[in-house]
C-alpha cells in the first residue's frame, strides 16, 4: 500500500454521530475522498468485506470494540494487513500516542480537530507513509 | 462551496442546539452518582465527558471543550482510584456549574 498513489479512499470508524457528520463534510464534500463511514468496529468489519480503502481512520474510545480492538480485527482480514491506519483521540499524552503507533497506526490525530484541516492532516500522514 | 458552507452552518447549528442537552445529561448522571455511587455509571459519565471534550472543540465551542477536559481528567482520576475525595467532588460540581452556563 506504499506505492506512489494518491490517497483517495478512507474507511472511517467513529461512534459519535456529530463528529461523524462534520468529518464526512470535511473528507467527502471538501476533500473529495471516497468515504465509507461506520459507527462501530463490528460494522467496519462487515463493511471491510466489500470495501478495501487506501487508509483506515478510527476513533480510539468506542463502546464494545474500541479503536485498537477494531484495528486488530481488521488486520486479520484479507487485504487489510498493511493498510495504513490513523487513530483519532482526545488523549494526547506522548506515551499513549507511541502506544497507538506500536499497535500499527501510522499517525494520530488529536481531538478536538479543525474540520477544515482534517483532510490536509491525513494527506500529510499519507505522504509520510509513502516516503517510509 | 456555498452548498458546503450551508451544510457546515446547518450542522453547527444542530450541534449548538444539542449542547445544553448533552451537558444536562452529564449533570443528571453526576447527580445520580451522588445519590447512588456505582462504577458503571461513573464510567458512562466519563465517556460522555470525553466525547463532549472532543466534539465541542471540533464544533468551535472551545471553552466548553476545555472545561470538559478538566472534568474528564478528574473523573479519570476517580475511576483509577475507585474513590472520590471531597475536593474532587467540589471541583466537579463547580465545573458542571460552569458548563451549564453555556
Amino acid at each position: 500500500m506504499t506505492d506512489a498513489k494518491t490517497l483517495s479512499s478512507i474507511l472511517y470508524i467513529e461512534d459519535e454521530p456529530d463528529i461523524r457528520s462534520i468529518a464526512q463534510i470535511a473528507l467527502e464534500d471538501l476533500a473529495g475522498f471516497k468515504l465509507k463511514i461506520c459507527s462501530s468496529g463490528q460494522e467496519a468489519i462487515s463493511i471491510a468485506k466489500q470495501f478495501t480503502p487506501d487508509l483506515i481512520l478510527l476513533d480510539v474510545m468506542m463502546p464494545e470494540m474500541d479503536g485498537p480492538q477494531t484495528l486488530n480485527a481488521l488486520r486479520k482480514l484479507p487485504n487489510f494487513e498493511n493498510i495504513p491506519a490513523v487513530f483519532m483521540t482526545a488523549k494526547i499524552q506522548p506515551a499513549e500516542i507511541n502506544q497507538y503507533k506500536q499497535l500499527g497506526a501510522v499517525g494520530v490525530i488529536t481531538k478536538p480537530f479543525d474540520p477544515m484541516l482534517l483532510a490536509d492532516q491525513l494527506k500529510a500522514i499519507w505522504k509520510e507513509v509513502l516516503h517510509d | 462551496m456555498t452548498n458546503i458552507e450551508d451544510k457546515l452552518s446547518a450542522i453547527h447549528t444542530s450541534y449548538e442546539n444539542k449542547l445544553q442537552l448533552k451537558i444536562h445529561e452529564i449533570q443528571s448522571l453526576w447527580d445520580n452518582l451522588m445519590m447512588n455511587w456505582n462504577t458503571e455509571e461513573l464510567t458512562k459519565c466519563h465517556s460522555l465527558v470525553h466525547t463532549l471534550h472532543g466534539s465541542a472543540g471540533t464544533f468551535g465551542f472551545n471553552e466548553v471543550s476545555t472545561q470538559a477536559r478538566k472534568l474528564e481528567i478528574i473523573l479519570k482520576e476517580i475511576l483509577d482510584q475507585d474513590a472520590a475525595s471531597l475536593k474532587q467532588i467540589e471541583m466537579i460540581q463547580q465545573l458542571l456549574v460552569d458548563l451549564s452556563r453555556h
